[in-house]
This record gives structure tokens, C-alpha cells and sequence, in this order.
């Protein structure tokens, strides 16, 4: 019994070597990635292969995003980099959350009641594939120009996908799972909570990722139809003004950050849902 | 302890889509008794059990449980499957706990509990591991715990060590007899192992997959146990299974 109890908590800690190795070795293939393209563009530039005034070169984009002139518009409609982004980030987060609770709650509803899956899943199967660009005229009728209209634009991106696939996940739990819970005398409420949401959790984790993806590029076109704020705005006035540095700095931070909490999703869902993996 | 239930199918048959058909037709399981059905797969034994458990309902025919008809859910029978018996985003203790929960224990009453019955199976210092941090043997003692912890009146097994090696599952089928003694509970259980339906069954439903599902033989086993696979007398009847097994597999497959 000791012998098992050794092996069982030695486990982790063997495999962690050569995880951490690996994650290591990961990072140092992105950082040399970038290196490489960032050193190609630089020298593209320098030797006049490239245009500096439409592709500005890293030593000019670079100390721009940090010399606090990244900013755009005058008086009250003037944003900064940051200002922008954190503006951008609260819309995204917003329509997420409102976009996934409604999924959520849709997909709830169309596995208990079965007639209203029949009713309810041929709609969110044809709106689902929807640009959500298309649906930005439709939003600043309906919901008129302003921070609400990126939401709810964010928040039609999220919708369809993730009602579909949180309903394919709950499809596809083991139905011995369900018949052992229904044999514990669990009630309905314990069923989801303590054996459907846990089950999907994993998969819903990496719907969410998916989805931030989409929101992420949902906000910008939402942010670029006629909002004096975020980083679509600052992008399209940059253009306006033919600030191609501030266009690169609003293009790359929309990459690294994406990139950034797209890691730190991950990070939560393997903390989440550590069982699975 | 509870007394184990009776169950009674009285003209019973399922027909599945695809027109595979079990036919079941009358069977009595006396309280209290140790009944294996046993067949090669595709005989309809599983389909037998599930209806028993009311996780499947006959086309024709229905079923009896202590003298009354049911359907659905019984109320008192506790079920384990050859795998995935535990959810795997609870640890053991968890695993256990969710069955009391629901028989008037609150949370802390049901996870002490959980921890005593954990204790009597000997795994103790394993109550917050996950099960996929356990062995296939290990699950299946917390499965047969939490079981137990219904306090069945009929326990219903289907395969429950087929995925199990040789020696673990000796020292299951051990205890399983040893939790069917002292529960008084009625057992049912389904399996393919010719030599695991001797060594616990007071009776064997044979079942035959040609030329569909179907009881072939019913067989009582009048011996004492612990029985001894080398007895003459097993030996007789494990040659005799085996000689109506071979012949059904040689239908089956067409040999």
C-alpha cells in the first residue's frame, strides 16, 4: 500500500521535468519567431525593399507604442493606447459573458425541453454562421452608435457558436454518466450541476477560447462603425490621419493581447478542469 | 440490513431498431439470490439488466418487483457497470458522498460517512484522488462501496471486473460475495466469464444469441462456497457450459 502511495505522488513531479523543459523550449521557438521576423521587416526597411512610410519599421513602431503619443482625437474624444485598449477589453468581456450565459442557458433549455430543441436549434444553426459584421447596420438601427452597439455586436458573435457547441457537448456526455447519477437518486438540479456542467466543462472551456477569438475580431468591426472609442476607433482615425505608426501599434496590440489572454484562458481551464487532461 | 427484493419479467422481449430482437419471455429471481446471466455478447444479457434497472423499457411484457409492477428507476436496486462507474471530476470521497446526499445526510454528515465507508473498503488514504490517479481495481471497490451505501435491496452488476486482471478480480468477486452476505441484498449479474458465473452464482440464465436473444438453460448451482474452480463437480459443469458456448459461438460467427 505505501509502495502505491510513493508511486502516486511521485508521479507528478516526474513528469514535470521535462513539461517545464518543454514549455521552455516552446517559448524560446515564439520569442526566436519573432525575432527573426521583426530583424527580416527592420532590415526590408533599411535596405528600401520596403515602404517605412506604409510599413513602418520596428524602430520606429516600437518606441512609438511606448512614448505615450500613441493617442488619437482632440479634447473629449481623445484615447490613448491603453485608454483604447482597456475600453475594448471591458466590450469584449462584456459581450462574452452576456453571449456564453445565453448560450448557456439556450443550451440548458434544449436539452430538457425537446420541442423547444426542435424550435429553437434550426435557428441558431442558420444565424450562427452570420458575420457579425453583417449585423452591424442592423445594431446601430436597432441599438443606435455607442459602447452598447460593440456589445451587442460582440454578444450576436458569441451566441450561435457557443449555443451550438455547448448543446453538442451535452450531447455527447457518456449516457452512463447520466444513468449512474439518475441511479444515485440524484435530483435533476444536482444532475446539472454536480454531472452535466462539470462533464462539459473541459470541451465549454475550449468553446470559450473559440469564442473569444471571434469576439475579439467581432469588437473591432463593431468599434469601427462610428464609436469614438477603443481600439477599432483608434485604428480607423490613425488611418483617417495617415498615421501608419499608430495603425501598426493598434494592429499589434490587438495581436499580442489576443494572444495573451488567449494563454491565460487556457491556463484557467487547465486549472478548471484539471480532471480532464 | 435490508432483505433483497424479488423480481419477476413476465413476457418480456425488446426489439431494437436494425431488427435485433431479445426474447425473455418468464423469469424469476427469488429474494436474496445470487443469479448470473451468462452469454456471449449479443445474447441480450445487458439488455436484460438494464431493463431490470429501468434504464431500458420492454416492447412487450413487464416487470415485477416484489409483486408489483415498476417502471423506470427502481427504487431500491444500486447499479455497477464494467467501467466509468465514478465521474472522473470528483475524487473518491466526492464519489461516494453525491449517493448520501440524497438519503438525508447534509454535506458534512455525507462526506464523514463517505470517509468511514472509503476506510472499510481499505482506501482510506485515497479519498482525494481522482479516479484516473486509480487503478481499475481501486474504482471498482469505491464503486461497490458507494453501492452498498444505497443500502440496495437489489444490486445489479453488469461486467463489473471484466476489465479487471486475473488476481484483482479473484479478490473482487471475494468481496462482492462477502457485501451480498451481509447486505441480504438480491444480486444480478451480468458476465461472459464462464468460471467467474461458477464460483458465485446460485444460478446461471444461460442465454444463447441465435437465432436471437433468448434464454437457452437455466442452471441451479447447489454448492458450497467458497467453491473451488479444480472441484470435480465445477469442472463437470464447466465443460458443459463450455461445449454450449463453443457451439454458439460456432453459429454465431459463422465457423
Amino acid at each position: 500500500m505505501n509502495q502505491a502511495v510513493l508511486t502516486l505522488s511521485r508521479q507528478p513531479d516526474a513528469r514535470r521535468a521535462p513539461r517545464y523543459l518543454g514549455a521552455l523550449r516552446d517559448t524560446l521557438w515564439f520569442l526566436l519567431a519573432w525575432a527573426l521576423l521583426i530583424g527580416a521587416w527592420e532590415l526590408a526597411v533599411q535596405s528600401g525593399w520596403l515602404d517605412g512610410r506604409v510599413l513602418p519599421p520596428p524602430s520606429v513602431t516600437l518606441p512609438y507604442a511606448f512614448s505615450g503619443e500613441a493617442v488619437v482625437g482632440f479634447g473629449q474624444q481623445r484615447s490613448g493606447l491603453l485608454e483604447a485598449l482597456l475600453v475594448t477589453l471591458l466590450r469584449v468581456s462584456g459581450g462574452l459573458l452576456a453571449g456564453s450565459l445565453v448560450a448557456l442557458l439556450l443550451a440548458v433549455i434544449t436539452t430538457e425541453v425537446k420541442l423547444l430543441r426542435r424550435l429553437i436549434l434550426p435557428l441558431v444553426q442558420t444565424l450562427a454562421p452570420i458575420s457579425p459584421v453583417a449585423w452591424v447596420p442592423f445594431t446601430i438601427a436597432v441599438i443606435g452608435i455607442g459602447g452598447q452597439a460593440a456589445v451587442f455586436v460582440v454578444f450576436l458573435a458569441v451566441l450561435g457558436t457557443m449555443t451550438l457547441s455547448l448543446v453538442a457537448a451535452l450531447d455527447a456526455i457518456d449516457p452512463q454518466y447520466l444513468n449512474i447519477a439518475r441511479n444515485l437518486r440524484c435530483t435533476r438540479q444536482q444532475i446539472w450541476l454536480r454531472v452535466r456542467l462539470p462533464a462539459i466543462a473541459p470541451s465549454a472551456m475550449t468553446s470559450l477560447r473559440m469564442a473569444f477569438f471571434g469576439a475579439w475580431m467581432a469588437v473591432l468591426a463593431g468599434e469601427m462603425a462610428g464609436i469614438n472609442s477603443g481600439l477599432g476607433y483608434m485604428i480607423i482615425m490613425a488611418q483617417q490621419m495617415y498615421n501608419m505608426p499608430l495603425v501598426m501599434v493598434g494592429v499589434m496590440t490587438i495581436g499580442v493581447v489576443g494572444f495573451v489572454v488567449d494563454r491565460l484562458m487556457l491556463l484557467l481551464g487547465r486549472r478548471l478542469t484539471g480532471w480532464a487532461s | 440490513m435490508s432483505r433483497g427484493a424479488t423480481l419477476s419479467f413476465r413476457g418480456l422481449s425488446k426489439q431494437f431498431e436494425g431488427g435485433t430482437r431479445v426474447e425473455v419471455g418468464d423469469l424469476d429471481i427469488k429474494a436474496a439470490s445470487f443469479t448470473v446471466l451468462l452469454g456471449r455478447s449479443g445474447c441480450g444479457k445487458s439488455t436484460l439488466l438494464n431493463i431490470a434497472a429501468g434504464l431500458q423499457q420492454p416492447s412487450t411484457g413487464h416487470l415485477l418487483y416484489d409483486g408489483q409492477a415498476v417502471s423506470g428507476n427502481q427504487p431500491d436496486s444500486a447499479l455497477i457497470f464494467q467501467q466509468n462507474n465514478l465521474f472522473p471530476w470528483m475524487s473518491a470521497v466526492e464519489n461516494i458522498a453525491i449517493a448520501l446526499l440524497n438519503r438525508g445526510l447534509d454535506r458534512e454528515a455525507a462526506t464523514r460517512r463517505a470517509e468511514q465507508l472509503l476506510a472499510d473498503v481499505g482506501l482510506a488514504e485515497f479519498a482525494r484522488h481522482r479516479p484516473a490517479a486509480l487503478s481499475g481495481g481501486m474504482c471498482q471497490r469505491i464503486a461497490l462501496a458507494r453501492a452498498l451505501a444505497l443500502e440496495p435491496r437489489l444490486l445489479l452488476l453488469d461486467e463489473p471486473f471484466s476489465a479487471l486482471d486475473a488476481q484483482t478480480r479473484r479478490l473482487m468477486q471475494d468481496q462482492l460475495l462477502r457485501a451480498w452476505n451481509t447486505s441480504g441484498a438480491t444480486v444480478l449479474m451480468v458476465t461472459h466469464d464462464l468460471q467467474e458465473a461458477l464460483l458465485l452464482a446460485d444460478r446461471i440464465v444461460l442465454m444463447a444469441s441465435t437465432p436471437h436473444g433468448r434464454i437457452a438453460q437455466i442452471l441451479e448451482i447447489d454448492l458450497p462456497r467458497p467453491r473451488q474452480v479444480r472441484s470435480a463437480q465445477l469442472l463437470d459443469l464447466q465443460e458443459r457450459l463450455d461445449a454450449f458456448l463453443t457451439h454458439e459461438t460456432r453459429l454465431a460467427e459463422h465457423f
